[in-house]
């Protein structure tokens, strides 16, 4: 759109050819700023991006693998079969733990059709500090415990690894009580 | 057998978006290979989730993904007949060795997009809210059933989102028999192959040389959040396929602007009717394109005209809205009620969001400098006789930028800065294509740069 001067062989047009020539560089020079921030703008961005470890679960793994162990997303899928899937799930973890909502928001992905509910417990006497909670009593089939122990009075689960346990739950009490004191 | 699978979905969905490109496009029109390419991906897959959407509202699992193949079949079928009386459907494209020159360096950019996307995971929403419905309609025969929209435990999925990208990623998911999160994200260099088309053809266009269609396409790739980020092209987000439509229904509107062509305002109604529903601010956008299209209809005592541009967006848009209602999904709290009591009561949001909108357009590291330098290429515009352009160009970026940007006054997010600053560089990516075409725009042609007619 901003049309440059065609050359002429005379020399009258020698100063609107080096303007052409000053508005050429001055663009060339542009192009190479774009270009050279641009480039280390994305490989700065690249650097905290988090990589896939490829396959059917390439994104949720390398979400999950703070649970350490191999390939979560199957082991979580295999291991929530046991629950009938109209049923409804907790799972319960240190609410200050910086990888709890996205382990919970994953997990959630994966356990469809169960609903999913989350109850980020507080230290020990405070209140949680992070829930997801129905808003009516419902009943619940199985407790997942991240980062975090069952209390006492429930029965003992099954370790899917060693920082994630299942509790099938017999009956459902208050929220809260489902934090390990 | 996934290569092959993988490779008759692409197939399906390309055939529909030929058969829609040659549907909708006059006769009279010529159309080169890029030009047609680029729009029969993003129709295609428009047209593809679209009807997995309604059939599905009938139809599920083989049935569905059987109907909808002999659709797509059947749509490019009826395209091609009707090509038969229009020869000059596929004119050539660019040619010389400056062109190919310029090509190799889009090809080798494309190919470290098409790395990036296998080598990252998706970003947050590309996988929760996202890739989650494709999942939920690969596991229920490419439909998403009624129930999720009415979970509590995953309002946070977003329900009322609309179904352009996650349909598109089920058919893929549907013709393998399985979700393949890692598969899933091949669809996004499709797009960003799309948005170096659209660049080219609307640079070239309306800058006439192909250079001017070249240079913004290859700046693409120096765009860092276009490229790596929340909401890129590697990030499985929405943003980046809305930046593309809207890209492309820039172009056609800066066509009808310039011409008068009807047929520019057919396509550009097509386009942009896909823009509502690909994300719910697509009608921001949706709407910025009627206003400028309603002003030149007006302008030119044609206002009737303005019914086929806005007919196939409303019917998208009220179509989803009355989907939502009728299955009673739960409204999001992230907004307050838009009226005029919350408007004054937050009115002094006002001066922080100019402010941050400001301080985010002059971040490098999201955008190297495309903001100053379509500024300036604005200014050089508006200069060069040019105004034309200038006006809807101007527009077509700031009307959007400014409901973006006062959309935070009614934020229900305490403090609502953290609302303004997650979403604010998203937003703004969805403008971003049409700000590096006004710079490709204002690129001057050298010496070494002769002028060519491109057959666009």
């Amino acid at each position: 759109m901003i049309d440059t001067i065609p050359a002429r062989p005379d020399g009258r047009n020698r100063l609107r050819e080096a303007r052409s020539s000053l508005y050429l560089g001055a663009w060339s020079l542009f192009l190479i700023a774009f270009a050279g921030l641009g480039l280390k703008g994305g490989l700065e961005a690249l650097q905290k991006q988090p990589i896939s470890i490829g396959g059917r679960y390439a994104t949720s793994d390398s979400w999950l693998a703070a649970l350490q162990i191999p390939r979560p997303s199957k082991s979580i899928q295999d291991a929530l079969t046991q629950l009938p899937p109209e049923g409804a799930i907790l799972f319960v973890g240190p609410g200050h733990e910086p990888t709890f909502i996205l382990t919970y928001y994953t997990i959630s992905v994966l356990s469809w059709p169960r609903k999913m509910w989350a109850l980020g417990c507080g230290e020990a006497g405070q209140p949680p500090t992070l829930f997801i909670l129905p808003q009516e009593p419902l009943k619940i089939e199985g407790v997942l415990y991240y980062l975090s122990k069952p209390p006492m009075w429930l029965p003992g689960g099954r370790a899917i690894g060693p920082r994630v346990t299942l509790v099938r739950v017999p009956e459902t009490v208050t929220w809260t009580q489902y934090c390990s004191q | 057998m996934d290569a092959i699978l993988f490779t008759i979905a692409l197939l399906t969905l390309f055939t529909a978006g030929f058969g829609a490109v040659l549907l909708i496009v006059p006769r009279d029109r010529s159309l080169t290979v890029i030009e047609m390419s680029s729009l029969a991906i993003v129709l295609g897959a428009a047209f593809v989730s679209l009807a997995s959407f309604w059939l599905g509202l009938f139809l599920s699992g083989l049935i569905l993904r059987s109907t909808l193949t002999a659709l797509c079949i059947v749509m490019g079928a009826t395209g091609i007949a009707r090509k038969r009386s229009a020869p000059s459907i596929l004119s050539g494209g660019p040619s010389g060795a400056g062109a190919f020159l310029l090509m190799g360096i889009l090809a080798v950019q494309t190919g470290l997009i098409l790395w990036l996307a296998l080598l990252l995971t998706f970003g947050w929403d590309g996988l929760l809210i996202w890739e989650f419905k494709a999942r939920l309609a690969c596991l229920h025969g490419g439909v998403i059933p009624i129930d999720y929209f009415r979970d509590l435990s995953r309002y946070w999925t977003k329900p009322r989102y609309p179904l352009f990208l996650p349909l598109s990623e089920a058919w893929i998911y549907n013709w393998l028999g399985r979700c393949d999160e890692g598969l899933a994200k091949l669809i996004f260099p499709l797009l960003y192959l799309a948005a170096l088309g659209f660049l080219y053809i609307g640079g070239s266009r309306f800058g006439g040389t192909w250079w001017r269609g070249f240079l913004p396409a290859v700046l693409l790739f120096f765009v860092p959040l276009a490229v790596v980020g929340e909401g890129s092209v590697s990030s499985g987000y929405a943003d980046f396929p809305l930046a593309v439509l809207y890209l492309a229904s820039v172009i056609y509107l800066l066509e009808y602007w310039e011409t008068g062509d009807k047929g520019a305002l057919r396509i550009l109604g097509i386009t942009a009717a896909a823009l509502p529903w690909i994300k719910q601010e697509g009608i921001i956008l949706w709407l910025t394109l009627g206003f400028l299209t309603t002003v030149k209809t007006a302008q030119r005592r044609s206002i009737r005209l303005v019914l086929p541009m806005a007919l196939p967006g409303i019917l998208v848009f009220s179509g989803w809205r009355v989907y939502l209602a009728l299955v009673k999904v739960k409204v999001g709290r992230g907004f307050l009620p838009f009226d005029l009591t919350t408007l004054w009561s937050n009115l002094g949001r006002s001066t922080a969001i100019a402010q941050a909108a400001v301080i985010e357009m002059m971040d490098w590291k999201h955008w190297s400098i495309l903001w100053p330098a379509a500024l300036l290429s604005l200014i050089l515009l508006l200069v060069s006789n040019h105004r034309k352009d200038f006006v809807v160009l101007l527009l077509a970026v700031t009307l959007p930028i400014t409901m973006y940007s006062g959309i935070f006054i009614f934020s229900a997010w305490a403090p609502f800065m953290d609302h303004l600053n997650s979403s604010m560089p998203r937003l703004f990516l969805q403008v971003s294509l049409v700000a590096l075409l006004i710079v490709g725009l204002a690129i001057p042609n050298g010496r070494h740069c002769p002028e060519e007619t491109p057959s666009t």
